[in-house]
């Protein structure tokens, strides 16, 4: 009898967990690209960002169970992924990054309301990429969908680096100012 | 000016040094007072970060769709432990993705039956499940060391709940894994009615060419079409031209973008269209302006050899992103493989593996997936029209010849020769029987019925048909009163004494699409020998063993007919003429259009 007690008490805890697991699963899978916008936004470094978002998510994995229910999920890992920044920006030295403090804190919050439109901002870019030239749009493949820097892109199509980042520069402008365009009359800005 | 207008473009200058890494000091200050002095522009920083971060999101992926991760963001799970990257989750783009990462099933899934669809795309998911999990408890591990060591926790209870998630992580993978691809074939299905109509590319050209479906006009839309026979070239829209080569199975994607499922191709992008991409099974090859060949085997390996200008390819069965990408240029040649490597591997290793132009349209020897020229082995080419008609090779040092003269004789060594630059010819060798048994292979195979010869060469054994004499006069080699050695009647010419032993292996693994069933072949002594009485032997074995011989053959006898079948298992086909072992002036031997009959392998 005491055996089966035990059992079923095995059973429930187990039940509990995955219904636990399941749930962080989901929240974080709805929201990690948001996290991971945001974080990027306050690094501009693509690895760096990768590493802070994977140490965010262990974070919230180890606290998950204790703080559940949480109300806003997506706040609440955007204020670990803050704290895992600030460690970042404490180990790197304030000289070697790009905000100092009284600008990380203005930058975060803009960075937080940014983040918080990412689908719309995700919607829109597509139609503004559909805009760009065939040209362009393969440049921005080469770049982002096969990982090349724009150094390497101008090398292999011998073209000037200089004048490959004014390229760039130009289009990632037009897609910024095309995403802003399309959001401005939902009332996002 | 509009507050959207403010920001300099100095600004979007140093953003993009930024975010490509290469900022320096002096730009880093500049940026750093740029965005202290005006809030516009720290909002405008923002979301120009916001669109670099969306940019990954929505382009990356499509070159590791056959990768775990990415198929776990298609299907919204994802562990929280030890990702390398964290894989950015698809959102509401899902269908987006999906069809991004049906791309390498859809030359499978396109004309398939239902069941065969069904099998397809559950071998798919079992296969992406399998690397998930083994990638999974790959990072069980790491995480739980770097716990161990760097964390102030309750280890056995972190441990614990890692497990406890990891079985639920499958479970839900499962499910998902299998929903989220059954989902995104009929996501596919519908985009591809949508867009089929579109005119991607057009055949210009082909010669022999044989298709299925069979093709109804020249103008090609999306979907999957294999050239079983010959050679076609198409000419995309954007500007590319594709010789394609037979048997090739490949999907236009684009104007700008072919999937290669199996095949070669040989492919000229023009300057304005570089970006280029062929998709392999396990590849991508991403073109710069340049001109390149693609072979996919069966086995899903990819080889690139780049002959102008420069290509990168990648390897996406890596789930590694160091070392999976090689930039190539001029000259050079890499292999992907099925493990996620990529090698360099020595373009002299296939001297004409790629045809550059269409050939001749009234060569009757030499069509891709349904006759291989040997006499064109011979000289250098890959069966199909690349080899160097009169090029040939000294029986005695395997040294190149490039046009036949009489004044070149010797007397044998009794060694085999085994050609390296040649992949399709195993060696050669003068046969003569004497104390030594006469080897004919690179393995050692013996020749034990050899008779006893002069022992004395002439000439090497050359792609063609024409004979010169020391004294400077030209014959061309006939017989049945045709006249041989030209494109359209190709012929080894093998003057007694002389053997040549081709490597059938080297030949099926530079068309693996196909498969060796017969070879064919006339010889006899040339008509136009001046000696009546010349007398030539000829002898064909497979492996070592006799499988045709005609004895005492003259310039009035009727030309011998070969046709010899050859198995799966055969590795070496050997052709010997030798003289009477009294006489060898004269001896003119030829094979006459030796070809090897080809059939598309059964998948």
């Amino acid at each position: 009898m005491d055996k089966d007690v035990s059992t079923n008490e095995r059973n429930t805890d187990r039940s509990s967990d995955m219904n636990v697991s399941r749930e962080f699963v989901l929240l974080l899978t709805t929201n990690q690209h948001r996290i991971y916008a945001y974080i990027l936004t306050l690094v501009s470094d693509w690895d760096v960002a990768d590493d802070i978002l994977q140490d965010t998510c262990e974070v919230m994995w180890s606290k998950y169970a204790q703080a559940r229910p949480i109300k806003n999920f997506s706040s609440w890992a955007i204020q670990i992924a803050y704290n895992k920044v600030l460690n970042y920006y404490a180990k790197k030295g304030r000289e070697h990054v790009l905000f100092s403090s009284a600008m990380l804190d203005d930058v975060a919050a803009r960075a937080e309301e940014v983040s918080g439109q990412i689908s719309e901002r995700v919607h829109a870019l597509r139609r503004c990429l559909a805009k760009l030239s065939e040209h362009d749009q393969r440049l921005l493949r080469l770049r982002y969908e096969y990982g090349n820097t724009i150094k390497d892109i101008a090398q292999q199509l011998g073209r000037p680096i200089h004048g490959m980042y004014k390229t760039m520069a130009r289009i990632h402008d037009a897609l910024t100012r095309c995403v802003r365009r399309l959001l401005a009359p939902e009332g996002w800005l | 000016m509009t507050s959207d207008r403010k920001h300099s473009f100095e600004l979007d200058r140093l953003l993009t040094l930024l975010m490509d890494g290469n900022i320096n000091a002096v730009q880093l200050a500049k940026l750093r007072n740029l965005l202290a002095e005006d809030p516009v522009n720290r909002q405008y920083y923002v979301e120009f970060m916001a669109v670099c971060a969306n940019l990954r999101r929505y382009m990356a992926g499509s070159v590791e769709q056959a990768t775990s991760p990415q198929l776990l963001a298609s299907t919204n799970v994802e562990m929280p432990e030890g990702s390398q990257h964290c894989p950015i989750h698809p959102g509401e783009d899902v269908d987006a993705e999906k069809a991004k990462l049906a791309e390498p099933l859809l030359l499978q899934l396109d004309s398939c039956s239902p069941e065969d669809r069904l099998r397809i795309i559950r071998e798919y998911a079992e296969q992406q499940l399998e690397q998930f999990l083994a990638q999974q408890r790959e990072q069980e591990r790491r995480s739980l060391e770097r716990r161990y060591r760097q964390r102030s926790i309750d280890f056995k209870t972190v441990a614990e709940k890692l497990y406890r998630f990891t079985q639920v992580a499958k479970r839900v993978a499962i499910a998902l894994v299998i929903c989220s691809v059954l989902t995104f074939g009929i996501v596919i299905a519908i985009a591809h009615i949508r867009t089929q109509r579109a005119v991607i590319a057009t055949v210009v050209d082909s010669v022999h060419a044989q298709w299925t479906p069979q093709l109804q006009q020249t103008n090609l839309g999306r979907g999957r079409i294999h050239l079983t026979e010959g050679f076609a070239q198409i000419n995309f829209v954007s500007g590319s031209e594709v010789i394609l080569q037979a048997p090739c199975e490949f999907e236009l994607a684009s104007q700008n973008k072919m999937y290669l499922k199996r095949g070669m191709i040989t492919a000229r992008v023009p300057k304005q269209a570089f970006g280029f991409t062929v998709v392999t099974p396990i590849s991508h090859i991403v073109d710069f302006g340049t001109e390149f060949g693609v072979m996919v085997g069966t086995a899903r390996e990819s080889e690139v050899h780049v002959f102008q200008g420069q290509v990168q390819m990648m390897c996406s069965a890596s789930h590694h992103s160091a070392g999976r990408t090689k930039n190539l240029t001029r000259g050079q040649a890499a292999k992907a493989t099925t493990v996620g490597e990529i090698h360099l591997v020595n373009v002299s290793d296939h001297p004409g593996l790629f045809v550059r132009e269409l050939p001749d349209r009234n060569r009757r020897t030499g069509i891709p997936g349904r006759i291989l020229d040997i006499a064109d082995i011979v000289g250098g080419g890959n069966g199909f029209g690349t080899g160097k008609i009169d090029q040939g090779i000294d029986p005695s040092t395997g040294f190149l010849i490039p046009v036949p003269s009489l004044g070149r004789y010797g007397q044998t060594t009794g060694q085999y020769i085994k050609l390296q630059a040649f992949p399709c010819i195993d060696g050669v060798f003068v046969p003569d029987r004497s104390e030594e048994p006469v080897v004919i292979s690179s393995t050692g195979l013996v020749f034990d019925q050899c008779p006893d010869t002069t022992g004395l060469y002439w000439l090497g054994i050359h792609n063609g048909a024409k004979m010169k004499t020391g004294s400077g006069e030209t014959f061309l080699g006939q017989l049945g009163c045709i006249v041989y050695g030209t494109t359209v009647h190709p012929a080894i010419n093998m003057h007694a004494n002389a053997g040549i032993t081709f490597d059938l292996d080297g030949i099926r693994s530079a068309m693996p699409a196909v498969q060796l069933v017969r070879f064919n072949s006339l010889c006899g002594v040339s008509q136009t020998t001046r000696l009546s009485e010349a007398k030539a032997d000829f002898w064909i074995l497979v492996d070592g063993v006799v499988r045709a011989h005609f004895d005492e053959l003259t310039r009035d006898s009727q030309p011998a007919a070969l046709n010899i079948d050859l198995q799966d298992e055969d590795r070496f086909l050997t052709l010997i003429t030798v003289d009477d072992g009294i006489n060898n002036g004269w001896v003119w031997s030829l094979f006459a259009e030796p070809i090897i009959e080809l059939k598309p392998k059964n998948k």
